[in-house]
């Protein structure tokens, strides 16, 4: 079933995490809400990022997996600070992006750009196509006329693989189908050619047969224009697939990160673990022992105490649920020595 | 005879463009206790052909030709009084978008509870309660939680209750519409054994529509591609999904391309293939295969010609032309 990979097809895998400083430095960050209390009476807070430290190398892609209610869209938005961060820092290209505020941060937006889940509410439906693209070349004053910026227009539509690109630039959004609408969002996003793409579940709303030209489009993108991505999904074979590094969070913290193959043959975290039993395959064959926790991910204004995960974790119940996962709560540790993985389990052996 | 036997049905839409003919001649069986799934792109078909069997098609939505029948009745022949003796008592739909199908002001089991007395008159409201409770069990929600309301609980947990619901009046066909498709991966999983237990014990007859064929794959008997409005392939999912010796089972070129369209974890790690090109234009006159214009193996008269579902088994067949020549034995 599975084909060789033609000649002609893009590098996957990009670049990877090597020893260049990264592009992207999340460190200790929190991200706090205060959320009304259902009973009606005062609030509590609700931490929906709870201590995150992840770092993004130039050209690399960087997926952030979790389930909903995992902390990662909140990850991604206080990265484009579309909220704000309770404490921590975020290092872009040597800034700390926490703090900046209105000028400032405007002078930095154009390196960090962001695709959307949604391109039928992502895109204004009254601007057409051209406007829509080089929207983030008028607020940022780039380009000498708009005929230049016309033209820098229609060739990231190309480049966008939206040809023939001076007939597409005159429609409008709405007229374009949902593939044509998530193109024109990367053009968009692309045009200011940013080191950076936070892409929070750029397929997920698209039909299946229009994902893998989707995420052709944003490798290709990596390769030519060396952009990183922080990639966000629920999907964990799709980040396996096309990622170079995940991270698996849970409830506000990242429980296991590791290449994509070693994550997925070789997951240590028992959260992780159970994930990957559940990815459903497009064959009967594959006969796998699923895991199939019960109950959800709680609530985040309650975190469970020790190992935030105990309370559905198969293992703790298995190994007659030792106290030291209700009061110690686990370091991330790294457990490899020949490749970057690292779990926060007590049962994890970390590396001497 | 199977519990369900859908021939030659098609449904058209009126729009302002001319009828979009959105089902065009699709034939689907289902037995007692079996559990199908019905698989396709946005726009092939497959929730009208599902919402065809128990008449809840919209108001602009017509059969203009072919025949529902369930346990030997032609439902399509029925008016809309008869047809409520079915609806609910035998077929039920769990609705897609169950997550804001419930009533935001009336407890759960109250709604639960509604459909028992309403289709049976004979029913006391202990006895509704008695038959709610049990239900709620049945899927997983303690039943104290009966007088919460809806926003009260999560996105899996509501959509149990869609699932009781649906089994308020021990049907034997539940219909249901994308059950899992705005739920997390471990819900999705949760949710899938629920539906294949419940089908276990009750011996429930399901048909899951679905536009994720590897959802399918590990849960359905038998599984059934749409692509628009025609059935492009249907069988058994050893036979749709599985393969003999490195080939894939899967004959139409539509489900062997939409196969490759899902990452493999058990595979080497490839890149997915996607299908440039998008369905045609159903309020258009269709000449030849409809997959034909997006199809990388397409023949000279797949053009023109239409293909015709070919068996390549007693129970797996597909609409392809390159199936003409080959299968001629086995027919």
């Amino acid at each position: 079933m599975v084909t060789e990979p033609s000649n002609e097809q893009p590098d996957v895998r990009g670049s990877g995490a090597n020893d260049r400083a990264p592009i992207v430095a999340i460190e200790d960050l929190f991200v706090e809400y205060k959320v009304k209390n259902p009973a009606g009476r005062g609030k509590s807070i609700a931490r929906a990022v709870d201590g995150v430290n992840l770092a993004l190398y130039p050209g690399e892609t960087l997926a952030i997996v979790g389930e909903s209610g995992s902390g990662k869209t909140s990850i991604a938005n206080a990265v484009m600070r579309l909220i704000d961060a309770s404490s921590g820092r975020i290092i872009f290209d040597g800034v700390d992006l926490v703090p900046l505020r209105g000028k400032e941060l405007r002078k930095v937006r154009p390196r960090l750009q962001m695709i959307f889940q949604d391109p039928f509410e992502s895109l204004d439906p009254r601007m057409t196509v051209m406007d829509t693209v080089v929207e983030p070349l008028v607020i940022n004053d780039i380009g000498d006329s708009d005929a230049h910026r016309r033209e820098l227009g229609l060739a990231a539509l190309q480049r966008a693989g939206l040809t023939p690109a001076d007939r597409i630039a005159r429609r409008f959004t709405h007229e374009l189908s949902g593939g044509q609408r998530q193109r024109v969002a990367i053009a968009a996003a692309m045009i200011l050619e940013p080191s950076v793409v936070v892409a929070d579940e750029p397929v997920s709303m698209l039909d299946v047969s229009l994902r893998a030209g989707i995420l052709r489009l944003m490798a290709d993108m990596r390769d030519r224009l060396g952009v990183a991505y922080l990639f966000i999904t629920h999907d964990l074979s799709l980040a396996w697939m096309f990622a170079d590094r995940i991270a698996v969070v849970y409830l506000g913290r990242v429980v296991e990160e590791g290449s994509p193959v070693e994550l997925i043959n070789n997951p240590q975290h028992p959260y992780t673990k159970a994930l990957v039993s559940v990815i459903p395959v497009p064959e009967t064959s594959a006969v796998t022992n699923r895991t199939v926790l019960t109950g959800e991910i709680p609530n985040p204004t309650a975190i469970p105490g020790g190992c935030r995960f105990h309370p559905r974790c198969p293992l703790y119940r298995e190994r007659g649920e030792p106290a030291g996962c209700r009061t110690d709560d686990p370091a991330l540790v790294q457990i490899s020595i020949e490749s970057v993985h690292s779990a926060a389990c007590h049962f994890v052996a970390k590396v001497p | 005879m199977s519990l369900l036997d859908v021939r030659d049905l098609r449904v058209s839409y009126g729009s302002a463009d001319g009828d979009v003919h959105a089902v065009d001649g699709v034939s689907l069986s289902i037995e007692a206790g079996e559990f199908v799934g019905l698989a396709g792109e946005s726009g092939c078909g497959k929730t009208t052909m599902a919402m065809a069997i128990p008449q809840l098609l919209p108001r602009n939505a017509r059969i203009t030709s072919g025949s529902v029948t369930f346990d030997g009745v032609d439902l399509s022949a029925l008016d809309e009084h008869a047809m409520r003796a079915y609806r609910w008592k035998e077929i039920s739909v769990v609705f897609q978008g169950a997550l804001n199908a419930l009533n935001p002001v009336q407890t759960i089991g109250s709604q639960i509870a509604e459909p028992i007395r309403v289709h049976d008159s004979s029913v006391t409201s202990a006895q509704a309660d008695d038959r709610m409770r049990e239900l709620l069990e049945a899927v997983g929600i303690p039943s104290r939680r009966a007088h919460d309301f809806p926003h009260q609980f999560s996105g899996g947990m509501r959509q149990r209750v869609m699932i009781a619901m649906a089994l308020a009046c021990r049907p034997r066909l539940v219909i249901a519409d994308e059950p899992i498709t705005a739920l997390d991966v471990m819900t999705q999983a949760q949710i899938i054994d629920l539906l294949q237990s419940l089908s276990d014990r009750y011996n429930l007859a399901m048909l899951l529509i679905s536009h994720d064929l590897s959802v399918l794959a590990q849960t359905c008997d038998r599984v059934a591609v749409m692509y628009a409005g025609k059935m492009a392939e249907t069988g058994p999912s050893q036979d749709v999904f599985g393969e003999s010796s490195g080939q894939v089972l899967a004959r139409h070129p539509y489900t062997q391309r939409l196969l490759r369209a899902y990452p493999n974890i058990h595979r080497e790690r490839v890149f997915i293939d996607g299908i440039p090109g998008s369905p045609p234009d159903l309020s258009k006159p269709q000449k030849g295969c409809r997959f034909q214009p997006r199809c990388d193996v397409a023949l000279t008269q797949c053009a023109n010609v239409a293909p015709e579902l070919v068996a390549l088994n007693d129970r797996h067949f597909a609409a392809c032309h390159l199936l003409d020549a080959d299968s001629s034995g086995v027919q």
